[in-house]
């Protein structure tokens, strides 16, 4: 069974990598305007990053009303169930 | 008494610059209106613009709650929702139109695009100069091998990028985003963006729309707009934008198998526009960028050479010497070329010779300093485009001295 704590680390480590930031800084509170580079058009790669890693697909609803990582975190494991 | 022109307030990135030059452009327009312009958008966030775009969200509203009454027509870029202007419609006046159109941005033909910040190290300062707006992120890596040029095109051509890249699930996401914003906006611009895809180019790069895109989003705000309707050649301006090339000169290559894959006919066996002078096929694009010849001293020459002319001939001198192969820029090659021309002894001597009515001796002196241009790969790159055009200058400034003089003949 996917955890939060199993998620939250690597989805932080996704995000740093392709934005290199701090990978300190993020919390489940990071919202993307924060994340210097993070627009709609880098929402699109970062999220077929994070489909690739975690082999899911978010549904078309949520990916761009997300609100922040942790929001991000959570669907992930709900799609793992 | 001269009644006071009405406002139009438009809010938005260089979409919205470009629909301030159209309609500051109509002198129809132009007598009855003012325009104030506000940036709030996620690309300057995206550019590390923060500070100064919450000033600028300070300035729009100051500007706003100064000038309500006059302001007629609020036009608002309209994006996916992260950002906003914070203002609402009671910031508005009663009586002003609020006309929010759909932003156009658009990736899933430029799947390689590493463009803002990325992880790599190039984007450090793409981030701050742009240099990069159109680089590669395969470009970006193979240049970590050290290949021959040869090596890296056979290479970077090998790349299944329609595979590699998803770039199915790439255009849904696309589509997803271009719904949404649609939804929130009030017109929708997305059907028109699937149903011309194919056929017309409407996107130059990312987030820079071709002129058909443009004219459609002109037309729809005035379909819109009380303010707008009796505006004297609006339409026959929004005609003459459809065939324009829209915002800038800079044309992002499309990738042959993505120009395939989605069946893009206008970007099939097609040469690419680089900074508006030079066309380049996909191949020979990619081999600019491999180069990378556009450099950090170029792009803050580019910059600086609208303030500070002399440090920016400095800058480029720079990056002449440090990379062979450097990009020209058209107006800072011309301004580079005049302003050398102008330091040029043998021009001096030229317009001496030709105030004293000699000649030719000023025909020889005119030749030698186009001759005596610096020669660098950049002077010569420079003079192989543009000497005809310079030697045509030189010849029209010499006669203008001659007839002032009286001399000619």
């Amino acid at each position: 069974m996917t955890t939060y704590a199993d998620v939250f680390p690597r989805l932080a480590s996704i995000i740093s990598e392709h934005f290199a930031y701090d990978i300190r800084k993020i919390s489940d509170e990071t919202t993307a305007p924060q994340v210097l580079g993070w627009d709609s058009l880098a929402h699109t790669i970062i999220i077929m990053k994070i489909e690739d890693d975690f082999e899911i697909e978010f549904p078309d609803d949520f990916i761009f009303k997300v609100r922040n990582v942790g929001e991000l975190a959570r669907k992930i494991v709900d799609l793992k169930e | 008494m001269t009644a006071q022109k009405k406002i139009v307030v438009l809010v938005g990135n260089c979409q919205s610059r470009a629909i301030e030059n159209f309609l500051k452009r109509l002198p129809d327009f132009d007598a009855r209106h003012e325009v104030a312009r506000f940036r709030t958008f996620q690309v300057g966030e995206a550019m590390g613009l923060s500070a100064q775009l919450a000033q600028e969200k300070a300035r729009l509203k100051d500007y706003v709650a100064a000038n309500k009454k006059r302001i007629s027509l609020f036009i608002r870029q309209k994006t996916h929702g992260w950002f906003d202007d914070g203002l609402t419609e009671s910031s508005l006046g009663k009586s002003t139109e609020i006309i929010e159109y759909p932003a156009c941005l658009l990736n899933y033909i430029w799947p390689l695009s590493a463009h803002g910040p990325d992880r790599y190290a190039a984007n450090r300062y793409q981030a701050r100069y742009l240099p990069f707006s159109i680089m590669d992120r395969e470009i970006l890596n193979l240049r970590e091998q050290n290949l021959s040029e040869k090596e890296f095109l056979a290479r970077y051509m090998e790349i299944d990028v329609v595979r590699k890249y998803k770039v199915d699930r790439l255009k849904r996401l696309n589509e997803i985003k271009g719904e949404q914003v649609d939804a929130n906006a009030t017109f929708p611009i997305w059907p028109f963006i699937s149903q011309n895809m194919n056929l017309v180019q409407l996107f130059r790069t990312e987030n820079h729309p071709n002129g058909p895109l443009l004219a459609e989003i002109l037309r729809q705000i005035k379909l819109h707009s009380r303010t707008l309707q009796d505006v004297e050649g609006y339409d026959a301006a929004v005609d003459v934008m459809r065939n324009s090339y829209g915002i800038g000169p800079l044309e992002a290559p499309v990738h042959p198998s993505i120009a395939e894959h989605f069946n893009l006919s206008w970007a099939k066996d097609r040469k690419f526009s680089f900074w508006g002078y030079m066309d380049l096929t996909f191949e020979e694009y990619a081999l600019k960028l491999y180069r990378l010849d556009v450099d950090e001293e170029y792009q803050r020459a580019l910059e600086m050479s609208k303030s500070d002319l002399p440090e920016a001939l400095k800058l480029l001198h720079q990056a002449a010497a440090r990379n062979p192969h450097v990009a020209h820029f058209k107006d800072l090659g011309l301004k580079w070329l005049r302003n050398e021309m102008l330091r040029n002894p043998s021009f001096k001597l030229a317009v001496a010779s030709v105030r004293k009515g000699e000649v030719a001796e000023a025909a020889a002196f005119m030749e030698r300093a186009a001759r005596d241009l610096p020669h660098n790969n950049t002077a010569q790159e420079y003079s192989a485009l543009y000497r005809r055009r310079l030697d045509a200058h030189i010849r029209k400034r010499l006669s203008e001295f001659m007839e002032a003089e009286g001399k000619g003949g």
